[in-house]
């Protein structure tokens, strides 16, 4: 059904139109053969959010007591708690969780019900509150490094993109092509062996090229969790590096209309960006949520210090829906998003020779500079990503719950080339690259209710792909294929203060049909080629109580990566970089093992959280520079082939937030990491930068009508690259390229591909507060980023051989949240 | 309220159909192109060199690559006698398709955009000059380099290498330098016989 859904178009439609009448259709009350009893007892069931920033609290206790009742439970790690049995009579309902407000409600049941609760943090130290239950608030979390960024860390991001705004987290770095193009790099690691969930399902694009952006709208985002290192067991294959999980906002439940408005303009690329989302329920059905959200972002050529950046200007038009309806029985969530953009591709960045780019990396500034403009030339990549996404939770009584997920995703990306020949064809008549992937993912997990300290989950997962070329050049480099890879897992945690243990295993079969190209070799050979690879993965870990306020914890787990198609079956110069990729069909499955001991901190002066960190790669797929270049009319083009090695990635990062003042936050971010290639005994290439920022945040007095306003300035201070692979010097050439082949230029290119820029620091600035707009709370923040002009070049972006990153921008975002209460 | 309601509901509908407009349909994927690249591969390039004193004596080497398999089949040792003069000109052949195509005549027709250079490296260096006789039809009008002369200087054997560039001016002046969009980038041996 999803598969003809996405292909067809038309029964998609008729998915959410028959997902409409299920909603509508559900009975408001729960099917009574669920809870036939007599005399009748019910369900409470709800969430626990934190009032400010709308996260959920784990380890809330939710007492509920009445007429010799006494009964209660502890939420989960989604903030979830479900009291049963309970009478029908008047009953007191308590939440508590440490370092919040108490919250009391008293009620009747005459049916299940749903209680949620959202608390506020307690300004005063709360001595009522028991150890165990703080105990057990700062415990039920992962034995792993975590790093949350709330809405409202997200809201001072808004119009940047997903790289940008996650940098701000320790630990992660962007790998970033321009000002237009940024992924997300997690302790070194990034592209294949992160996994990014998107409400819940796998974003599947083509996440092999360092120039391929997440095809994301950051402004749906309204929490963004970053599980750092290997982390298969829960999240299958590939979750070698970590995990970025994107939460769009929780749905409404109740009746009434809100919304807000996000506008923002950058001064850089006069960037303009309006972002809306509408939500509500519906008086007559009680449980039903709904949210249309649509996004539109376009901007023009950005501007580095001294010169204009020709063609770096975007356009982005996103949209959302979702739909939601929640009752005791449980809920069900349905997302469908559409992103597309055009993006150009700095113009100064292609290059057709090794000649070329030995020029271009030579030169102070880029050979072709030109005005602004908000016109997309070539080289230019034009991506649209529709996502589908079904969720649904149903409690079992006292079993536990079913949680039931299936997504459906289309990917289509055509990179349009800048060459024109000798010819005079037009550029961008044809693709060079032209790619449609599909994605239909399932999955089905059993959580446990809590019994004798113990939780846990277990469940399957399958995901069918396939990939296709519409012309251009790609199948040289992206065959066409189909893969299934199917997944099964259990994870158990058992609870006892002051005391967490946890473990899990997992077993992930995945099979890979493709069509390689053996090379250009007439006539084309395109036999088909069978690959299965499977792998046991698994998980243990230990979080331990060391005060009310500190723990520390200890985990270890492995992950896996199949090769992927382009590892596989490349033969061909990569569009742009000048670089004859060579794939090896022979490559083994990657394996890893991520250590970690996570010290954590929390108390009303002080956030605190400080990893140490080791990830040991057996099979690390990397490109090597083969000895004999590859020789052509177009010039000599150095071979880099994909070998295996053992690699291994250390490191430490944290931060750390102090109250000091009652007007003044500090903070803090490190993030370190040391790759090694273990065979080679070298440095791995392409690891991030030593990394700190240092921020100063100023909480001011109200003025003028003004509420919170506060001043922030942060600092990025980046430290050279300093830890190179060796450069490689061609070794002597074959008795055939004698005299063909121009030595000394390849061993300039390679010292100059594998040297790295100079560190940098730069300073941000931003202002903000929230003003009454004829009652509604209008928030505007205005900001400086790179306020001293900085010229710099970072070693992550493919960028620096080419020019300098952008200059000072000035960037005011404006947020307008606004309500109509629903009718009595 | 209603009212606003309709509006969500439009709202959804337009959302829903721009989703599913968002999907392409994805029925004939194609395997790679049946030849390697688009309509300007060159395969060899070739440089026939008379000399001016004895027009029976003609010079002629190629570079040629036809496979694409990263070796080039033949490159040929340009050998060329001290002491003399030469009228060359170099030709671009697509030898995949039947009958072999010449791209030179792309060059000509573009020939406002683009330059041959002839660098002359080792040993043989100071003894070989390139001059390129054409013109195109910028204002002064710039050299093409599809005709050329070479000289000679009258000394001892010499040997050293030839490399021979097309350079594409796309969006700068034909005078800019360095070279920074190359089209074709080929290194001969060549020889000095005595």
């Amino acid at each position: 059904m999803l598969t003809s859904g996405l292909r067809g178009g038309g029964s998609i439609f008729g998915l959410l139109i028959f997902s409409l009448v299920v909603f509508t259709g559900t009975p408001a009350t729960v099917p009574p053969y669920l809870f036939a009893q007599s005399p009748p007892r019910f369900r409470m069931i709800g969430r626990v959010t934190d009032k400010a920033t709308g996260e959920a609290i784990t380890g809330a206790s939710v007492a509920v007591t009445g007429a010799g009742l006494n009964t209660g439970a502890v939420t989960d790690q989604d903030g979830r708690y479900a009291v049963s049995n309970l009478p029908a009579e008047q009953v007191e309902v308590r939440c508590r969780s440490v370092g919040y407000r108490d919250v009391k409600n008293s009620l009747v049941l005459i049916a299940d019900t749903v209680q949620n609760f959202s608390l506020s943090v307690e300004a005063v130290k709360a001595d009522e509150i028991s150890v165990t239950a703080q105990s057990e608030s700062s415990l039920r979390q992962s034995p792993q490094s975590v790093s949350v960024m709330t809405e409202k860390d997200l809201d001072l991001h808004r119009g940047q993109t997903l790289g940008e705004t996650m940098a701000q987290l320790p630990g992660i770095t962007v790998l970033q092509t321009g000002p237009s193009v940024s992924k997300p790099v997690i302790r070194g690691l990034h592209s294949q062996r992160v996994v990014i969930l998107n409400a819940g399902v796998r974003q599947e694009g083509q996440q092999w090229g360092a120039e391929h952006a997440p095809e994301l709208d950051p402004f749906v985002a309204a929490r963004i969790e970053v599980v750092k290192g290997a982390s298969s067991v829960e999240y299958g294959a590939d979750a070698i590096g970590g995990v970025i999980r994107i939460e769009p906002r929780e749905l409404p439940h109740a009746a009434g209309l809100d919304g807000r408005v996000s506008m923002n303009v950058f001064s850089n690329n006069r960037q303009g960006a309006l972002s809306v989302f509408v939500e509500g329920g519906l008086p007559w059905l009680d449980g039903f949520g709904w949210r249309v959200q649509g996004s539109v972002r376009k901007a023009g050529d950005a501007a580095s210090p001294d010169y204009g950046l020709l063609n770096t200007a975007f356009s982005e038009l996103d949209g959302s829906i979702s739909l939601g309806y929640q009752k005791a029985w449980g809920d069900l969530m349905l997302y469908l998003s559409y992103f597309s953009t055009e993006l150009g591709i700095f113009k100064g960045s292609h290059v057709k020779t090794v000649n070329d780019l030995i020029a271009a990396f030579e030169s102070e500034s880029p050979f072709i500079q030109g005005d602004f403009s908000y016109s997309i030339g070539f080289p230019k990549q034009v991506i649209q990503h529709t996502l589908f996404s079904l969720r649904s939770r149903v409690h079992l009584g006292d079993a536990g719950d079913l949680i039931i997920e299936g997504g459906a995703q289309q990917n289509s990306r055509q990179e349009f080339d800048a060459y024109k020949g000798f010819q005079s064809v037009q550029p961008g008549e044809r693709p060079a690259f032209d790619l449609i992937l599909e994605s239909y993912s399932g999955s089905v997990k059993f959580q446990h209710r809590p019994w004798h300290g113990f939780l846990g989950t277990a469940g399957v997962s399958v995901m069918q792909q396939q990939n296709a070329n519409f012309g251009g050049a790609a199948p040289t480099l992206i065959p066409n294929f189909s893969s299934t890879t199917t997944g099964l897992y259990f994870k158990e945690e058992w609870i006892q203060s002051p005391l967490t243990l946890n473990i899990g295993a997992r077993f992930d079969y995945r099979s890979l049909g493709a069509e390689p190209y053996a090379s250009f070799l007439f006539p084309y050979p395109t036999a088909s080629e069978q690959k299965n690879f499977q792998a046991i993965t698994g998980a243990a870990g230990a979080i331990a109580a060391l005060s009310a306020s500190w723990t520390l914890s200890a985990s270890a787990a492995s992950a896996w990566r199949a090769p992927s198609v382009n590892e596989l079956y490349s033969y061909g110069v990569h569009h742009g970089t000048a670089q004859f990729e060579i794939g090896n069909r022979n490559l083994a499955a990657e394996r890893s093992l991520g250590l970690d001991l996570t010290l954590r901190g929390k108390n009303e002066k002080v956030q605190t959280e400080i990893s140490l960190f080791t990830n040991s790669i057996n099979g690390f797929i990397y490109l090597f520079p083969r000895e004999t270049p590859f020789v052509s009319t177009r010039g000599t083009f150095p071979v880099f082939e994909y070998r295996q090695t053992d690699a291994r990635l250390t490191g430490l990062d944290g931060s750390v937030e102090v109250e000091a003042l009652a007007w003044l936050r500090l903070t803090a971010g490190l993030s370190l990491v040391r790759g090694v290639n273990l065979s080679e005994q070298d440095a791995l290439i392409g690891m991030p930068a030593d990394r700190l920022r240092l921020g100063a945040h100023f909480h001011l007095p109200a003025f003028a009508g003004v509420h919170d306003p506060f001043a922030e300035v942060n600092s990025t201070l980046v430290r050279v690259q300093d830890q190179l692979p060796r450069i490689i010097t061609p070794a002597a050439l074959p008795p055939n390229l004698e005299g063909v082949v121009n030595l000394d230029e390849l061993g300039r290119f390679y010292s100059l591909l594998l040297g790295s820029p100079a560190g940098y620091g730069i300073v941000d600035v931003s202002v903000g507060g929230e003003l009454n707009l004829f009652s509604l709370p209008l928030q505007l923040t205005l900001s400086v980023q790179n306020l001293f002009d900085q010229r710099y070049r970072d070693y992550l972006s493919r960028f620096r051989f080419f020019a300098n990153d952008p200059g000072r921008s000035v960037a005011l975002r404006v947020q307008l949240p606004f309500g109509i209460a629903p009718p009595h | 309220m209603t009212r606003i309601l309709n509006i969500a509901l439009i709202l959804f509908a337009v959302l829903t159909a721009v989703a599913i407009q968002g999907c392409r349909t994805a029925d004939d994927p194609v395997g790679p192109d049946p030849g390697p690249g688009d309509n300007e591969t060159v395969t060899t390039v070739r440089l026939t060199l008379t000399n001016s004193a004895n027009p029976a004596d003609i010079r002629v080497a190629t570079w040629q690559d036809v496979n694409v398999d990263g070796t080039p089949d033949s490159a040929t040792t340009l050998t060329l006698q001290q002491g003399q003069t030469y009228t060359g000109t170099i030709k671009l052949l697509d030898k995949t398709r039947t009958p072999e195509v010449d791209q030179t005549a792309e060059v000509e027709e573009e020939s406002d955009a683009h330059q041959f250079f002839y660098d002359v490296t080792g040993a043989a260096q100071p003894r070989i000059t390139f001059t390129k006789t054409d013109a195109d039809g910028n204002a002064p009008p710039l050299p093409v380099g599809i005709a050329y002369s070479v000289t000679v200087t009258a000394g001892a054997a010499e040997t050293g290498s030839l490399r021979v560039r097309l350079c594409h001016y796309d969006g700068v002046p034909k005078t800019a330098a360095p070279i920074t969009d190359t089209d074709i980038d080929i290194t001969l041996p060549v020889s000095i016989a005595p």
